[in-house]
């Protein structure tokens, strides 16, 4: 193979996308009329919504406690619990908004989306490990309550979720040292390598 | 209303005179059928979008390849480099007027599926005669370190012919 003469025909070579144009005119009336977004904003979307959901979820406990004596370490856990999570996703939320992929030299842009990765699976995480307190205070209560089938329904149910939880944390830490991996593999030099920060 | 008119119009101008760009950037980076149509319709709102914010300090096309690549390489798919589907010979249709020219187009993209992403763009960028110092503004590596890559990606290239 001579990339060479391949360089030489590459200027040549057209490719022509079936309906391609007739695509695009459509795609750029949607747009005008602001009814098409990109993948970025629609995760900004769900992040933006997750983080008002977190937000006002404490409300209801409050409501709650001041109906029925809640107890304390529940109470407690619930609302360390939300205010933890609406701080993990109101952070990612604002570092998309602020992430401008198209302004940035591919380097950068490779970077970014590493972290983006990251951040999203590391907020998994977080869930998980604020839940575990939270949850336990709940069994707890529940427990409380003497009722046998409730009792065991609930342990089950945290045994399995629990089980569910960690192997999603295997699963999205392996895939993190895949792409760390491959992330070392495209900017192997070493005066590139700068992603820590 | 006006605004947005000559929006569109300027839109459509510059992926009219640009689609080559998208296309071959795009076909570099896509896996199968749908993976290039989410890459299309992804890059063309990105343009869309960076379209008011272009001020005109470099090339259009200089442009249009950063916004091509970058989505690409954000929106990459971990199974991409495992080689694509055929479908997309179905989807992309090469003027056939040179078989064996053609031929080799076709094996070289195959090849360079088989490159990272950053190779990706490096050699996407050579193979369309940019400079090195447009390769290095566009990629954010430096000059020296563009002109090493392209040598060991031509290399790889050739070692991938040759299994």
């Amino acid at each position: 193979m001579d990339i060479e003469e391949l360089k030489r025909n590459w200027q040549q070579l057209e490719l022509r996308v079936n309906k391609a144009e007739f695509e695009n005119r459509r795609l750029a009336e949607r747009l005008c009329k602001n009814n098409a977004t990109g993948i970025k904003h629609k995760l900004m979307a769900r992040y933006r919504a997750m983080t008002i959901v977190c937000a006002i979820s404490p409300l209801w406990i409050i409501l709650f406690n001041i109906q029925m004596n809640v107890n304390a370490y529940l109470f407690a856990g619930y609302i360390s619990f939300f205010v933890i999570m609406a701080l993990a996703t109101g952070y990612i939320w604002f570092w998309l908004a602020n992430t401008d992929y198209m302004s940035m030299t591919v380097k950068d842009a490779i970077i970014a989306a590493y972290k983006a990765e990251r951040l999203c699976k590391n907020h998994n995480w977080i869930g998980f490990v604020t839940g575990i307190p939270l949850l336990v205070f709940l069994m707890i209560t529940i427990s409380e309550t003497g009722e046998y089938v409730i009792i065991t329904g609930a342990w089950a149910g945290l045994i399995v979720g629990g089980l569910i939880g960690l192997y999603i944390r295997l699963r999205n830490r392996r895939l993190l040292r895949e792409m760390r991996r491959m992330l070392e593999d495209e900017l192997d030099d070493t005066d590139e390598c700068s992603f820590n920060a | 209303m006006k605004r947005k008119e000559e929006k569109e119009q300027i839109f459509l101008d510059t992926i009219e005179r640009n689609r080559q760009i998208i296309y071959k950037v795009c076909y570099m980076y896509a896996s199968d059928d749908e993976h290039f149509k989410d890459l299309y319709q992804e890059i063309l709102i990105n343009i869309w979008q960076g379209l008011d914010g272009f001020r005109g300090d470099s090339q259009i096309s200089t442009w249009i390849y950063r916004t091509c690549i970058n989505t690409c390489v954000t929106l990459y798919r971990r199974n991409s480099k495992l080689g694509r589907a055929q479908s997309l010979d179905v989807l992309i249709d090469v003027p056939d007027d040179d078989g064996d020219k053609v031929a080799g187009m076709k094996e070289l993209y195959r090849l360079i599926g088989r490159l990272n992403r950053m190779e990706k763009a490096i050699i996407l960028l050579w193979l369309d005669e940019k400079s090195y110092d447009e390769i290095a503004y566009i990629t954010g590596l430096s000059r020296n370190n563009v002109a090493s890559r392209i040598h060991r990606i031509k290399v790889k290239l050739a070692e991938y012919a040759k299994e």
